[in-house]
């Protein structure tokens, strides 16, 4: 309305009238008229519409879209310029377009201008075009706006978005092409390329590519994204080849190889394990590996196995290589060999197994095992042949002696006496002969065996050398035995062999000599913590060998001399056998010699030491100091004579002269310094030992009745022509020592009382002091009846044996451990309280002492518990009730003929 | 029953034989003790061991008599047989006393 009294004052303004009322009437209605008409356009044009005065600008005319579009109501701006409604630079601007208008009287587009409202910033387009007067010059300056914010809004958003794509399309790694659907119709009709997409790639290196999206534009153009795959395009390659590598690995393995999944099915099987189970790859794959391959047996543990594996990956066969059966798809069962191992694929455990069918290697194993048992077996029987034949050779061999012997001692004629002789000594010879034979081939085949026991090698040297005197007959040769002060009394190691070794050099000595002497000396010759060495030899006054024949005589049936074997007899295996021996003792035999002078034999041999028994070589502190006077035409017995009883603290007088007894035995009287006793040699030249006796007992001298001994190489039936010229004790030659001081004190303490048992006088021989190896033993007697225990106490003590006694199993394991080495033999009661004797046995032989004889005592003799006794480890069983004979026989068994071996 | 006999079967001096008998007495009224009230208690297992002692006892000094009443004892407590096992023990223990009666006056 404001507007319209404004325009009604420029109308005013612009018409002045002269005019009639009414006609001024008509004019004024007309004009009117015209006014709302122009208002209601200028109000209802979709632009803002102003007009300003010429002159200073000021707005005269606005329209109601400008007062919406400024947020400024017509009554506010009517009359006011720009710089009263805008920021001065706008408003400079404003003014400056307006003044060029009005100037120049032409219409200005001014395509964008910006304007501040109340409602912010808009963009305009604004047209200004002069409105010119009557004079032509302008009155008026028209402005028509048109908002074009929201248009202009739009075009940035576009132009960012578009910014944004481009940015996006030329940085992504994808290609992307865009054609025309002709070009590939043409490509597809002429088999020509045409503008192809890959020449849009931006990198050469790109070798792979793959089309990944395909879509049509409305414009009907075509774009088609790329992906570069030459990476993976790679990769693929890779595995492609390391895939038929594999394959062809796999598929060429002659053992089968397959996998089984987590769980439990087979995901791999190759060519091979076709060929062995039978199962093809597409019937297996899949199935479970367990049901289809693994015997009825395994089944369970796999069961258990696999819970474990699936968590684990372990297990009792991963990792390891067994020998196990498995099941072929007809049901047969097969020897296989199974290497197993886990592997994780995306955390879970697989298992690869690589199994090879070993049905023919078992086969062969079987074979030669079967080959071996039948080789074992004939070499068993082949020992057991050569051990019955000596056994069957041996028997009645032993008659012919035995009986031989016999027939010796009865009354025979000189003939009769010699052709027994002959009988004996040719059975003699030929039992050597075979168990030489035995030997050697027992150590042709590696066999000789070897026990590992204790033994006094003191004794074995006097019991060798006393075994020697019948071989020697006649002939004047003194066998001497020199034992070394440092020899131990008890070794360990097998005395059976070294005791051969001794009887094979002392045989050969006394064959080859027939005068004159033969010494078996002994000694220690080195000591370790464990071991000690024994040196021995053996020399004789014989024939001697030529030096160029030493090295044979050591070779298997060679003697010194071809005709040896003609006059003296033997295999002349003895010497080979007797090196092997030395040479498994860690020992060894040598020999010097020359022809006429004599030989001498070397032995060494490693033994094992063992703890000297408290009451060996106990010296009989009574002879200390005692004169002794002795006498011997040999050098060198006199000589170990001398020795032996200097040891024990006796005061020797040695002769060599049969002659010089008597006046020695009267000058010692006569000097109040008598002899204690007095021992001589029986054959010496000059005087023998008969006549000096005679001569003494008969000399009336105060010394008549001096203990008398003597001691002779000839065979023990002097004893009884020595007690009839009136020695009161004999003793053969070599001299043991223990037996001959044993004997001194006898026969010394024996004279003191004399008197008193004068019917009872007998002869010490040899055999009487035979307890003393007796005393030397000891025996661990189990035994819980407190009767019983004292009975096998009583009788084992009288027959000088040395009885320690536990009461029950528990007690005899722990008195027998503890001094092993002190014990020879053990007599087990069976029933026991705490522990019996079967279990003491098991104890005792578990605890690895397999060597002491353990025998039963028992009362029952039914026949399993015999068997029982053995399987226990027991080596005998004797019967209750204790009777004196069963347990000394057993004792004579394993204990004496033992130690004798 | 002479006690040097006795001795002499066994390889003894008549001293070390009645040291042993004189073990054996002692050593016998015990083992009848505990067979006695072993057999009150029908303890087959306890009848068997002392029935057993007192055989090997009387066994090795020679007495078979008792030797042979105390094998019997022994074999039917073993299998478990006690009906009229007292009327044994006290044959047994009458013959013991007999054995020690005899030995001890000759």
């Amino acid at each position: 309305m404001n507007t319209g009294k404004r325009a009604l004052k420029v109308g005013e303004g612009n018409h002045r009238s002269g005019e009639d009322l009414s006609s001024q009437q008509e004019a004024k209605r007309k004009q009117l008229q015209s006014r709302i008409f122009l208002d209601s356009i200028v109000d209802n044009i979709p632009n803002m519409v102003f007009v300003k005065d010429a002159q200073e600008l000021r707005f005269v005319l606005f329209n109601k879209v400008g007062e919406m579009l400024l947020g400024i109501r017509r009554e506010e701006l009517i009359g006011k310029n720009d710089y009263d409604l805008f920021p001065k630079d706008q408003a400079d601007f404003f003014i400056e377009k307006d003044r060029e208008v009005l100037k120049s009287g032409k219409l200005l587009d001014i395509s964008e201008e910006t304007i501040e409202t109340k409602k912010g910033e808009r963009i305009l387009h604004t047209k200004k075009i002069p409105i010119p007067g009557e004079d032509g010059n302008p009155v008026y300056l028209l402005g028509i706006s048109e908002d074009i914010t929201e248009q202009k809004q739009a075009e940035k958003a576009i132009r960012v978005s578009e910014e944004k794509f481009r940015n996006l399309f030329e940085t992504m790694s994808s290609g992307v092409a865009i054609y025309r659907v002709e070009v590939l119709q043409k490509v597809g009709k002429t088999g020509r390329p045409a503008h192809h997409p890959v020449a849009l790639y931006r990198d050469d290196r790109i070798t792979g590519w793959r089309e990944n999206h395909v879509f049509k534009l409305p414009s009907g153009e075509v774009v088609a994204v790329y992906d570069d795959v030459t990476k993976s395009k790679q990769a693929e390659e890779a595995l492609r080849e390391s895939e038929e590598k594999f394959r062809a690995i796999s598929s060429s393995a002659q053992d089968a190889i397959l996998m089984m999944d987590h769980r439990g099915a087979i995901s791999f099987w190759n060519r091979a394990a076709e060929r062995i189970f039978g199962w093809t790859e597409e019937e297996a794959v899949g199935k479970k590996l367990h049901d289809l391959l693994a015997s009825e047996k395994y089944r369970d543990g796999y069961r258990e196995g696999f819970k474990k594996f699936i968590r684990t990956g372990e297990g009792p066969a991963v990792g390891k290589n067994l020998e196990l059966s498995a099941l072929r798809k007809n049901g047969a069962e097969f020897p296989v060999e199974l290497s197993l191992s886990a592997v994780n694929l995306k955390g879970r455990w697989n298992a690869i197994g690589i199994i090879r069918d070993i049905t023919d290697r078992k086969q062969a194993e079987k074979m030669l095992k079967q080959e071996k048992e039948k080789a074992d077996l004939a070499s068993r029987t082949k020992s057991n042949f050569l051990a019955n034949m000596s056994h069957e050779i041996r028997t009645p061999m032993n008659a012919v002696i035995g009986f031989s012997d016999m027939l010796l001692d009865t009354a025979l004629d000189r003939d009769q006496r010699e052709y027994a002789q002959t009988v004996k000594k040719s059975a003699e010879a030929l039992l050597y002969l075979i168990n030489d034979i035995l030997d050697f081939s027992k150590i042709e085949a590696g066999k000789l065996d070897f026990e590992d026991i204790f033994f006094d090698p003191e004794l074995v040297a006097y019991d060798v050398c006393e075994m020697m005197r019948p071989q020697l007959g006649l002939k004047p040769v003194e066998i001497l035995c020199r034992i070394g002060d440092g020899l131990p009394s008890r070794v360990r190691g097998d005395a059976g062999r070294f005791r051969q070794v001794l009887t094979n050099l002392m045989s050969n000595a006394c064959k080859f000599t027939d005068s004159g002497e033969v010494e078996l000396s002994i000694d220690l010759e080195e000591e370790t913590d464990t071991r000690v060495r024994l040196y021995t030899t053996v020399r004789d006054t014989g024939i001697g060998i030529a030096k160029n024949r030493l090295s044979a005589i050591f070779k298997a049936f060679q003697q010194a001399d071809g005709s040896t074997t003609r006059v003296y007899g033997g295999t002349g295996l003895g010497l080979t056998i007797s090196r092997q021996i030395a040479e498994y003792m860690e020992g060894d035999i040598r020999a010097e010699s020359s022809p006429g002078r004599g030989s001498i034999f070397h032995f060494t041999a490693w033994l094992k030491k063992a703890k000297e028994k408290k009451t060996k070589r106990r010296f009989p502190v009574s002879l200390s100091g005692k004169r002794v006077l002795i006498a011997d035409d040999n050098r060198a017995n006199l000589d170990i004579l001398t020795h032996a009883l200097r040891r024990v603290g006796m005061k020797v007088t040695a002769l060599q002269n049969s002659r010089d007894i008597v006046p020695s035995l009267k000058k010692a009287v006569e000097s109040d310094r008598p002899f204690y006793i007095c021992i001589f040699d029986i054959q010496m030249p000059g005087m023998n030992g008969y006549e000096v006796v005679e001569k003494i007992r008969n000399s009336g001298h105060e010394f008549r009745d001096i203990p008398l001994m003597a001691f002779s190489s000839l065979m023990e039936r002097d004893a009884n022509l020595c007690k009839e010229a009136g020695f009161d004790a004999y003793l053969n030659k070599p001299i043991n020592r223990n037996r001959l001081y044993q004997m001194i004190e006898n026969v010394a303490s024996g004279k003191n009382d004399r008197k008193a048992h004068a019917e009872e006088r007998r002869i010490s021989t040899q055999y009487s002091v035979r307890e003393d190896v007796k005393h030397s033993i000891y025996i661990l007697l189990t035994e819980d009846n407190p009767v019983n225990q004292k009975l096998a106490k009583l009788m084992l003590e009288k027959a000088g044996y040395r009885v320690e006694v536990a009461g029950n199993g528990k007690e005899a394991v722990e008195k027998y451990t503890c001094n092993p080495e002190d014990f020879d033999l053990i007599f087990m009661d069976i029933q026991m309280p705490k522990m019996d004797g079967l279990e003491a046995t098991r104890m005792i032989r578990g605890r690895g002492f397999s060597t002491v004889p353990i025998i039963a005592m028992t009362a029952s003799a039914m026949k399993g518990d015999m068997e029982k006794c053995l399987e226990a480890g027991m080596n005998d069983y004797i019967t209750k009730p204790i009777r004196r004979e069963r347990v000394l026989d057993a004792l004579e068994k394993y204990v004496l003929k033992r130690r004798d071996a | 029953m002479n006690i040097s006999e006795l001795a002499q079967t066994l390889d003894l001096e008549v001293d070390e034989y009645r040291e042993l008998f004189d073990l054996f007495v002692e050593t016998g009224g015990s083992d009848l003790a505990a067979l006695e009230s072993a057999i009150k208690q029908e303890d087959a297992e306890k009848i068997a061991a002392a029935a057993h002692s007192l055989k090997g006892a009387s066994g090795n000094l020679g007495f078979m008599e008792l030797h042979g009443m105390a094998e019997e004892i022994v074999e039917k407590a073993r299998s478990n047989r006690l009906e009229g096992i007292f009327e044994s023990f006290d044959a047994m223990k009458k013959a013991f006393e007999t054995v020690v009666q005899e030995v001890y006056s000759g």
